[in-house]
């Protein structure tokens, strides 16, 4: 009897380790990116990251016209001249980011230190705080150009956003950013997933539902609608707001923490960054 | 006489019965109708006050609605005014989106992966 309990204790982490491995981030990867290929099976993986022009042949053709001289490109330009400035204390940008301008594939990223999900847009303007410089606004503006030229150096390199294994709190703010995705919230009673996934390809008015995967490989994003580029903060905001739920601050621990979980569900894709979109 | 065509005369209604039913009437819409319906001051502020707590509760669990805090603010405006039955209903709508914000977020705690997902 006591060697069968022995046993039976030896085996038990060896039982126990596929049901951690079915929680991991990794598996929900998997999960999410499986769903996505079988529900649109002539879909090529990279093209994900285009959005609903993936799915919507009658809108691509618009949106590659438009991709001839994208309106887009403007704000690249003026992020250019922005990422070669130098601050009052004669340091810049490079100073903050030495693997720049190519690092949007690695953001959102773990701070241990303060223990919290930094997006790139919050490090910009760490970066300007820490030289002295004020933070820039984070709905549009200067810190969209410059978000717009980091990204355009950045295309064509993969996402690779990183949840460290040694650090629960990481853990956790992931699992966080799951929740707030397939949570219901608002008056309409709906999730993100419940467009983005259960309905992606359908029509909803005049539009398109575009699929999650790929949701983060573009951003800054110019939409027709702003008139402007503007970030995947703005279009979270816009998303609440449809579901009738109240619109949470942007670069708020909520929005990081989902945008640590959905950057995550598209690691794999390349950045493609700054898109186009209606 | 057939009984039956004597029995239903009794119910047929000559002016002087129509008259008495007018002035029924009419005494149910002065008096009845304003008395179950009119909102008084102290019951707008009661609302309003529920509507605020409400909110106050959906918002600590991350479930408030869009339009919740909107009609609160529409609800003390309207109260101001003296329009104390427009304020009664917004206070009240915005209270039942607080409570409903509130389930609504508790019962999405453990939200997930639905099953869709899996083949």
């Amino acid at each position: 009897m006591n060697r069968i309990t022995i046993i039976l204790f030896l085996l038990m982490p060896t039982a126990t380790l596929p049901v951690l491995a079915a929680n991991s981030p990794e598996a929900d990867r998997k999960l999410f990116q499986d769903y996505f290929q079988r529900r649109f099976p002539d879909v090529p993986y990279d093209d994900f990251g285009n959005g609903v022009y993936a799915v919507d042949p009658h809108s691509r053709t618009e949106w590659e016209e438009t991709e001839e001289l994208p309106p887009y490109l403007f704000a690249v330009e003026r992020g250019e001249t922005l990422w070669q400035q130098q601050f009052h204390n004669g340091k810049g940008y490079r100073d903050c980011f030495p693997d720049g301008p190519a690092i949007s594939q690695s953001y959102p990223r773990w701070d241990p230190v303060q223990g919290m999900v930094i997006t790139l847009a919050l490090a910009v303007n760490r970066c300007r705080e820490a030289n002295g410089e004020t933070p820039l606004p984070y709905k549009q503006g200067p810190l969209m150009d410059l978000l717009s030229f980091l990204a355009y150096r950045s295309r064509g390199n993969i996402t690779r956003v990183v949840i460290p294994e040694d650090d629960s709190r990481a853990l956790e703010a992931y699992r966080e950013g799951k929740r707030f995705y397939f949570a219901r919230r608002g008056q309409y009673n709906f999730s993100c997933a419940h467009c983005h996934a259960l309905n992606a390809g359908k029509r909803l008015r005049g539009e398109t539902l575009s699929p999650a995967l790929g949701h983060t490989t573009g951003w800054p994003t110019y939409r027709i609608k702003w008139g402007e580029v503007g970030s995947l903060h703005r279009r979270f905001s816009r998303c609440l707001d449809q579901m009738r739920a109240k619109p949470l601050p942007i670069q708020g621990r909520e929005y990081r923490n989902l945008e640590y979980f959905l950057t995550y569900m598209n690691n794999g894709l390349p950045q493609n960054g700054p898109s186009f979109r209606r | 006489m057939d009984p039956v065509f004597e029995d239903s005369r009794a119910y047929q209604s000559g002016p002087r019965q129509r008259r008495c039913l007018s002035v029924w009437l009419a005494l149910l819409v002065l008096l009845g109708v304003p008395q179950t319906e009119a909102a008084d001051r102290g019951e707008v502020e009661e609302a309003i006050a529920t509507a605020i707590a409400a909110r106050q509760q959906a918002t600590t669990v991350g479930g408030e609605w869009r339009d919740t805090e909107a009609f609160i603010t529409e609800a003390q405006d309207a109260a101001l005014q003296g329009d104390y039955q427009r304020a009664l209903e917004l206070a009240r709508r915005a209270a039942e989106q607080g409570r409903l914000g509130y389930l609504q977020a508790i019962s999405q705690k453990e939200a997930d992966f639905p099953p869709y997902f899996r083949p």
